[in-house]
């Protein structure tokens, strides 16, 4: 991959945040276009606060976040960030009322003026979305109407029509059925080749982003402790190392690897 | 109809502003004087072409205190109604209006304490004053006890719990300045206490004095910029990150929302007094015919509100006639049941 000469799309440089004790220590890390970062690591180690932080929703207490590799984010309108950054947070708000189609149109407000109303090439586009989110068949039904596995195909869909370069995903197939979190992540996968984005996922199933990330951090204690491609950093060291338990790991046929946990009861007297 | 359009909204306000103006039309009719419809055109055409003023008695009902009435109640309800639909976006509770906040009766608190001191300033300057000094009074009781409310609930409002924290000390807090506000009343003007009674629980009855330019500006004013922020709070409405996500800057939008409804609620509360629940039941009756959008909700809300309390204020000074109850009681007999049946539903109560 040639990708290594372009500019990272989003970057952390050295960035620390704190909100009592420190949550997230000299943090450094780069997305690339094209590419799917993941970030792994157990409860409390500062992943949504690194997500965050990222999409400008927090402002770092040192160190900078620079967009295209230049433009520093703390200088930006929240509009303007919008327009660059689409995020899909760990727990949306409640728009439980509007229909599906009027929710996925709210990816568009970035985009809007003062006085905007949206438009039918506004309409068009959040239309894409949902055909890609596979939800056309509920346009007109409520967002309440949807199974949990639906509600996060829809939030994916609003952060597609913000039509951003940069796509970061907060646990977006937690709680979802296995055939589910492998089909989401393949569009998202498909979306970040083709429309070269830089997505970061953020997730507490190794295996699926072993299978689908280029990049990997493994993240502990608010620092990231190891970054590389996946064969570099999903190790069993590295992962018993992160999580205190012992981990099988197998290079599969396509050279990536394969991460089973050892959860063997009955060896134990 | 999936997509709002600026047609829709041209739409529903005009049809909202005619139902206002056959309302106007109705209350202009009807009171201890009735004037008959023929009557009634007669001295309107009279009015508008007419060469001179007239010295016909049922034209100085018409013009000088019904007019000025309709004008007023259409003013204050369209104020408080659209400051009601901004707390509950911004708080996300359908509870959450001016009064039940405290609100008004913060701005009630500001209006008194001015009195009070004007009247030991003197004549002159009192008239002088109270165009801008009642008003502005009002707005600062209105954003005091707006910050007081804050302050008690422990700030917030993020999440349900926060905005259901934020209604029970505008509750509590309200109940406690009514006191003060009866206190500071009693003893320090004991001649009117029929007019301070009927002003405490929100009247329209008392004459238009000079502050209704400042009043009608400021309210006019503040609606545009609602209106500005309608979007953002539409976003807001569902949750705070969500809309910072969606490019809102969820921080200066609410200092703004806040500053204005509690400036508008202010302005008006310094003419009517706190008068009850219409920034509750407006927004809801709206909201059911419209939907949730406050891009048509405000401009809706508006009128609506306008026509609701002119309804209000009509049926207060006829229903006992010649005796005039004061409007607060005829939104309040409204409002408190379905107070009750909204929190029910909602299952907050």
């Amino acid at each position: 991959m040639s990708r290594t000469n372009s500019l990272p799309s989003l970057e952390a440089q050295n960035v620390s945040f704190a909100y009592r004790k420190p949550v997230v220590r000299d943090l450094t890390l780069a997305l690339m276009p094209g590419t799917v970062t993941g970030i792994i690591g157990p409860n409390g180690s500062g992943k949504t606060t690194v997500l965050r932080l990222l999409g400008g929703i927090l402002r770092p207490a040192s160190g900078d976040i620079l967009l295209n590799g230049m433009t520093p984010l703390a200088g930006l309108a929240r509009k303007e960030i919008a327009r660059h950054i689409a995020m899909v947070p760990q727990s949306a708000g409640d728009g439980s009322q509007l229909t599906v189609l009027r929710f996925a149109m709210l990816g568009r407000s970035p985009h809007l003026s003062l006085f905007g109303f949206e438009s039918a090439r506004d309409e068009e586009i959040a239309l894409a979305a949902l055909e890609m989110a596979q939800l056309t068949c509920y346009l007109d039904a409520r967002v309440s109407e949807l199974s949990g596995g639906e509600r996060q195909r829809l939030l994916l869909a609003r952060a597609l029509a913000q039509e951003s370069k940069i796509l970061l995903l907060d646990e977006l197939t937690a709680n979802l059925d296995i055939n589910y979190q492998v089909e989401l992540m393949r569009l998202v996968i498909r979306l970040t080749r083709e429309r070269g984005l830089a997505t970061l996922v953020v997730s507490h199933e190794i295996h699926l982003l072993a299978s689908f990330s280029d990049r990997i951090a493994l993240m502990s204690e608010g620092a990231i402790r190891r970054q590389g491609t996946v064969s570099e950093v999903i190790t069993r060291e590295n992962l018993s190392q992160l999580f205190g338990l012992d981990f099988e790991v197998r290079p599969l046929a396509n050279g990536l690897p394969e991460v089973l946990p050892v959860i063997d009861e009955r060896r134990q007297p | 109809m999936r997509r709002l359009s600026r047609r829709r909204i041209a739409a529903v306000s005009f049809s909202l502003l005619l139902a206002w103006a056959c309302t106007a039309l109705f209350a202009l009719a009807i009171g201890s004087v009735a004037i008959p419809p023929e009557g009634l055109i007669r001295l309107l055409a009279h009015r508008v072409f007419g060469p001179a003023a007239m010295e016909d008695p049922l034209a100085t009902i018409l013009f000088s205190i019904r007019l000025p009435r309709i004008f007023l109640s259409s003013l204050v309800g369209a104020a408080l109604a659209v400051a009601g639909t901004a707390f509950q976006s911004l708080l996300r509770n359908p509870l959450a209006d001016p009064f039940v906040l405290g609100v008004s009766t913060g701005a009630s608190l500001g209006t008194i304490l001015y009195s009070i001191f004007a009247a030991s300033w003197g004549s002159v300057q009192a008239a002088a004053g109270l165009a801008y000094g009642r008003p502005i009074a009002a707005f600062l009781g209105a954003a005091l006890v707006v910050a007081a409310v804050y302050f008690i609930a422990g700030g917030g409002g993020r999440s349900g719990e926060g905005s259901q924290r934020l209604l029970l000390a505008g509750i509590v807090l309200a109940s406690f300045i009514s006191s003060i506000n009866v206190i500071l009343l009693t003893s320090t003007n004991q001649a009117d206490l029929r007019g301070i009674f009927y002003w405490l629980i929100g009247d329209l009855s008392r004459p238009v004095d000079a502050s209704i330019y400042v009043v009608t500006a400021v309210v006019l004013t503040g609606f545009l910029l609602l209106y500005l922020f309608s979007r953002s709070l539409n976003l807001i409405s569902m949750g705070e990150e969500d809309a910072m996500i969606l490019g809102v800057e969820v921080p200066r939008v609410k200092v703004g929302v806040y500053l204005i409804a509690s400036l508008i609620t202010g302005a008006v509360v310094s003419v009517s007094g706190p008068i009850a629940y219409i920034g509750l039941i407006c927004p809801h009756l709206v909201r059911m015919m419209f939907g949730n959008d406050n891009r048509i909700l405000f401009p809706a809300v508006f009128l609506f509100g306008a026509i609701f309390t002119l309804l209000a204020d009509t049926v207060a000074r006829t229903v006992l006639a010649p005796v005039e109850l004061p409007v607060g009681v005829i939104t309040g007999l409204i409002g408190a049941p379905l107070f009750v049946y909204l929190s029910r539903r909602k299952g907050t109560l």
